[in-house]
């Protein structure tokens, strides 16, 4: 019987060969002009500044408007942006805002001080459920609005003292409250467009569709296509329109880091968000430079129960703390240009300069657990370290323990809400934590651990702790507040309810043709300068 | 002259050891199996590999402990596939590791089968209302979450692995019954079934006893797909964090970091891979082997 | 003109259905909200304040018989609610966006598991422990030694990144088709061939199956007109389920190829405890595999003509 099946297969094969040479891969074979694809790493729950959450929102919604301020990129004093300026009375309580007389929103409506008005009774709105409404009130009466204690919003520190005069009054002075304004929450909603589609605190309010959203910054909403892209084009309407070079941005949707990668190598991309753990040391060496590296104000923590024993006993807990070795966990195992966290706060956080370290000793931390009764181990009760996000870091620690104290500590994954349910209920040992503040002032991750605070996972309470945070939060100047967060941050480093491990870094690709990339320390993305060549 | 009267017969006891051994159906399929040198070669590896994966451990170097210095290396005289990127040796990681993916595997699989089989061979015999309230049941239970039912499985009942085993044959049992359902269905109708029925013989012995080792061959083709599967499931489960805890790792854990990094590490890909392949393509011969074997009608005997 | 037999099948299934949806609905409902965590549960945690106003937007505040029913007259009118972690996008909308292209992507790879299943198969029980038998297996067992996540990126690594003939990912051209379904393909067609490979195997020495032979019908003859009938029987009881799950995506694919699809939504939805989109993509699946399972019961009578409707 004649064998057919060869001669089809090779000829089949032939085919293919020919049509795939024929092929042009639409994607990477010409970049389109001055129009710049970005990776989009979370789809958006919502493009609202004042329901977003995450920083992967605010990517977005910071091309599509700004606030009264920006961040600076290196971290100082934020930059003018719909304000021009400020002045700030001799209290501190008062802050007058001068705003451009050029600004617009997109559909060429001039940006005037009550629409920062209307945005910031509309975000302290109890209906509208607002997650980042506590950014908001150091504004005077701010939280009691909120929480319905007081019914009249022009009781409320905000008030338009004209068009382009905006007068915001705190309760008390607050030297943080620059960044605060900055920060993404702040930016404001056009106030017709709320109102046209619906109620506007209703939650189910659809004004940020592409085609309704109006919004004051370089960009307008083109299209959005849910887990595949974001569009934006540009926007002549924006006050400094002539700045901006680029036509439009693709948020291109990636949930794994290894397409996103492989996408950028294949030209289809030119800005990711990160790199895959195997890659880092292929794209150091990579010519032209492609690699970016940027250290963040994000700590990764492990949150220790303190209400369980032994981690009730501070020895214990000090004893954990000593016996790591940082270096060794980001020089060896993250590789990724990570800095070893001795303090819980990124040094230079608004201004902020640690005082207190901790320390790495792993003969006082075995003298520490022999004190505490568990000599070389023995008799240590079997402990859970839980995470939702699997690094080899834990594995790491976990073999540090093993070997300096003699205490076997399992490594527990749990999936994520469940742990986050977990650490909310104190149901864990250890776990591993991330702390991101939300704007450019350590505030948010102090008053976190505040007791009965619910981001105080470790559940640990100290009134003197509670005591210089809370006078922190009210001192006059920044030197004065700086001084009692030194004070707390000593406190917690040594009753160590929480043990630093890292502060984390962005590494992530971008292609030469992109020029003038900046990001600070908070994600927080800057769009007006961007080129391509 | 040879006398012909009764007395001059020999006796009519014969010793036992004369008489012919009456034979089975399993016996002559142990027999045919064990002529079919590639299954018997399949099943060989097989061994060779649980034996390896179940004792090897025990000689060889620690599968946790770390060598942060050295990361991650290409095979060498100290490690002989390698290290992995926080310097653990490859060689007993795979054998450590293909103790759990060889025992969800087999464990997994049982449980799907004697489920399934029952199930479908009970549902396809009986037919009619019974039939229809079965198969509407698994149709249920099939368009249930699994991953809901994992998390929760895992939130009630803490993490203990054999949960893992229980979940995963817990799903994998409803394509086999189905499968199963659809060859009794057609299999009850046939002559020796109404031979067997007409001889009076009661239902449940028809079932397993007749029926259930004429439709063996798709149920052990199926079987052998249901392994590989239920290793791949494991592995799933895992990323999404429901499954084995670090630093142990299973086969399939093994093979999807090894996928992650195989550019600049191929080895990690590669072994673990090769390993997994060569225990499925044993499976494959063994299984076709079996179906030879077992099959009546395919005897050349 | 569909027999009466058949007719009547259909219907007495049909109104099965009801009860069976039904019952999926409702555990579906309770055992999402068994799971430790909501849809709020972030990590950095929500101000209490602004939790209850969250939780009374969506009605999770109310007792949990009065959520239910609330939900089943939703459902009667065709509303499957919003989501609870995209804001302003109703379950419809979402599903509605994503379905189609997991329909296109199932589609397509199905046909390639078919096209390559069923013919490496049939070889493979006609030639059977020739050369042939085995080369056509180890073909299919690539499918199944060689997971997605593996010969996904390695597809890619080759044919897009190296040679440059496709997309890396996403899902915009028609080439953007290729890779995907390839490999979602191949794993289906090894379970095809497989299957097929038993089946027939089992059927070729059948005595009918003799009686042809001895007629002198050609060996084609015998296998596509005879064997073929009897011997898919196993390949369409697993197409049944299979069929519902390819449609209804591949999370594997659909994150390695970047592709917008439903299948992703079936895991993350329960990540997020995204109640809505849970019990909406369950009621979809549900109602495909019901669907699946009916053509497939019809098929099996269809092919074997010992088998009535009953």
């Amino acid at each position: 019987m004649p064998r057919p099946g060869l001669a089809w297969a090779l000829s089949g094969l032939c085919g293919l060969y020919a049509l795939g040479a024929g092929c042009r891969r639409p994607d990477a074979a010409a970049p389109p002009e001055q129009s710049l694809r970005i990776s989009q790493r979370n789809e958006p729950a919502t493009l609202d500044p004042q329901r977003a959450t995450l920083p992967d929102e605010f990517f977005i919604i910071r091309a599509l408007s700004e606030g009264l301020l920006v961040p600076a990129p290196d971290g100082g004093e934020p930059r003018p942006a719909v304000a021009s300026g400020w002045d700030v009375s001799a209290d501190g309580r008062t802050y007058v805002f001068t705003l451009r007389p050029d600004a617009q929103w997109s559909n060429g409506d001039p940006v005037v001080a009550a629409d920062f008005v209307f945005s910031i009774h509309r975000v302290l709105s109890p209906a509208l459920g607002a997650p980042k409404a506590a950014l908001f009130f150091p504004l005077r009466n701010a939280e009691a609005f909120y929480a319905g204690r007081e019914k009249d919003f022009s009781a409320v520190g905000a008030q338009a003292l004209g068009d382009h005069l905006l007068e915001l009054t705190l309760e008390e002075p607050n030297a943080d409250f620059p960044a605060l304004v900055a920060s993404g929450p702040w930016i404001p909603v056009h106030p017709a467009t709320t109102r046209k589609y619906g109620h506007v605190d209703h939650r189910g309010n659809d004004w940020t569709r592409p085609g309704r959203f109006i919004g004051n910054g370089p960009f307008t909403l083109a299209a959005w296509r849910p887990n595949q892209e974001i569009v934006v084009v540009r926007n002549p309407a924006y006050r400094d329109a002539a700045r901006i070079k680029l036509r439009g941005i693709r948020f291109l949707a990636f949930d794994n880091g290894d397409s996103e990668e492989r996408a950028f190598r294949a030209g289809q991309l030119d800005v990711t968000l990160a790199v895959p753990f195997s890659k880092l040391a292929t794209y150091r060496a990579a010519q032209p430079p492609v690699l970016r590296t940027t250290p963040l104000y994000e700590t990764r923590y492990l949150a220790l129960n303190t209400r369980r024993i032994p981690l009730n006993n501070e020895s214990v807990r000090r004893a954990l703390g000593l016996a790591l070795n940082r270096t060794a966990l980001v020089e060896k195992v993250l590789q990724g240009g990570q800095q070893a966290a001795f303090t819980f706060i990124p040094p230079g956080l608004g201004g902020y300069q640690p005082q207190w370290h901790v320390e790495e000793d792993a003969a006082e931390a075995r003298r520490l657990l022999r004190e505490a009764g568990y000599p070389d181990g023995r008799g240590f009760p079997p402990l859970e370290l839980t995470t939702w996000v699997n690094t080899p870091v834990l594995e790491a620690i976990q073999q540090m323990w093993r070997q300096e104290l003699g205490i076997e500590v399992a490594i527990v994954q749990r999936e994520a809400r469940t742990h986050l349910a977990a650490l909310f209920a104190g149901d864990y040992d250890l776990a591993l934590v991330t702390a991101i503040p939300d704007f450019n002032g350590a505030s948010d991750l102090f008053t976190a651990l505040k007791s009965g605070s619910p981001g105080n996972y470790a559940h640990w309470s100290s009134v003197e702790f509670d005591q210089l945070v809370t006078g922190a939060g009210r001192a006059g100047s920044a030197a004065l507040r700086n001084t009692a967060y030194q004070r707390a941050e000593k406190l917690l480093l040594t009753e160590l309810p929480l043990i630093p491990l890292y502060f984390n870094t962005q590494n992530f690709l971008v292609q030469p043709r992109v020029r003038h990339w900046q990001t600070d320390r908070l994600w927080t993305r800057f769009y007006s300068d961007l080129s391509v060549d | 002259m040879v006398s012909l009267s009764p007395q001059s017969l020999p006796s009519a006891e014969l010793a036992p050891d004369q008489l012919e051994r009456g034979t089975s159906l399993w016996r002559d399929a142990w027999h045919r199996l064990r002529k079919n040198r590639l299954a018997v070669f399949g099943g060989f590896v097989l061994v060779a590999l649980a034996l390896l994966c179940l004792v090897g451990p025990i000689f060889s170097q620690s599968y946790q402990e770390q060598n942060l210095d050295l990361g991650a290396a290409a095979p060498s005289a100290a490690h002989w596939l390698g290290t992995d990127t926080l310097g653990r040796d490859l060689f007993s990681r795979i054998l450590y590791g293909g103790r759990i993916s060889l025992v969800v595997g087999l464990v997994a699989t049982v449980v799907a089968l004697t489920i399934g089989v029952s199930y479908g061979a009970i549902a396809g015999f009986f037919g009619g209302k019974t039939d229809t309230v079965m198969m509407r049941v698994v149709d249920i239970l099939y368009a249930l979450p699994f991953t809901i039912f994992v998390i929760l499985l895992m939130v009630f009942f803490g993490r203990n692995i054999f949960l893992l085993f229980f979940a995963i044959g817990a799903a994998e049992w409803l394509t086999m019954a189905r499968i199963v359902r659809g060859q009794v269905l057609s299999t009850k109708k046939m002559e020796f079934i109404e031979a067997a029925r007409a001889l009076g013989l009661g239902r449940a012995r028809i079932i397993f006893r007749h029926i259930v080792p004429n439709i063996l061959g798709p149920i052990i083709v199926y079987a052998t797909l249901t392994i590989p599967a239920v290793m791949l499931l494991e592995a799933f489960l895992s990323f999404l964090g429901l499954g084995v805890q670090p630093p142990m790792s299973s086969w399939g854990v093994l093979i999807k970091d090894g996928a992650e990094k195989m550019e600049e590490f191929p080895w990690l890909l590669v072994f673990p891979g090769a390993i997994f392949s060569l225990t499925l393509f044993s499976l494959n011969f063994l299984g076709d082997g079996l179906r030879d074997a077992l099959d009546v009608r395919s005897s050349k005997d | 003109m569909l027999p009466p037999a058949m007719l009547r099948f259909l219907a007495r299934r049909l109104l099965q259905t009801v009860p069976v949806l039904f019952v999926i609905i409702t555990a579906t409902f309770f055992m999402v909200r068994f799971v430790p965590g909501g849809p709020f549960t972030a990590e950095k945690e929500i101000p209490p304040e602004i939790l209850r106003n969250l939780t009374a937007h969506y009605g999770l505040d109310q007792p949990l018989w009065r959520q239910y029913l609330g939900y089943l007259g939703k459902i009667a009118h065709g509303d499957l609610g919003p989501s609870f972690k995209y804001a302003n996008r109703s379950v419809n909308e979402i599903i509605g966006d994503k379905l189609p292209v997991s329909l296109e992507l199932g589609a397509l790879s199905l046909l390639v598991a078919l096209l390559a299943g069923l013919p490496l198969g049939v070889l493979a029980a006609v030639r059977r422990n020739t050369w042939l038998d085995y080369l056509a297996s180890s073909v299919g067992m690539v499918g199944i030694c060689v997971p997605t996540f593996v010969l996904g990126p390695l597809l890619v690594l080759y044919f897009a990144i190296h040679l440059g003939w496709v997309n890396a990912s996403g899902w915009y051209g028609w080439s953007d088709r290729i890779l995907p379904c390839l490999t979602l393909g191949l794993v289906y067609a090894a379970y095809v061939m497989r299957l097929t490979r038993g089946g027939l195997l089992e059927v070729l020495n059948q005595d009918y199956i003799r009686t042809a032979r001895a007629k002198g019908a050609s060996e084609y003859r015998i296998v596509l007109r005879h064997a073929l009938r009897g011997g898919l029987l196993p390949v369409v009881s697993f197409l049944g389920p299979a069929v519902a799950g390819i449609l209804t995506g591949s999370f594997v694919i659909e994150t390695i190829f970047q592709i917008p699809g439903l299948g992703r939504e079936f895991v993350t939805s329960a990540f997020n405890r995204d109640y809505t989109l849970v019990l909406g993509t369950v009621i979809l699946y549900a109602a495909l595999v019901i669907a699946c399972n009916l053509i497939v019961d019809i098929v099996q009578v269809l092919l074997n003509p010992r088998l009535k409707f009953e």
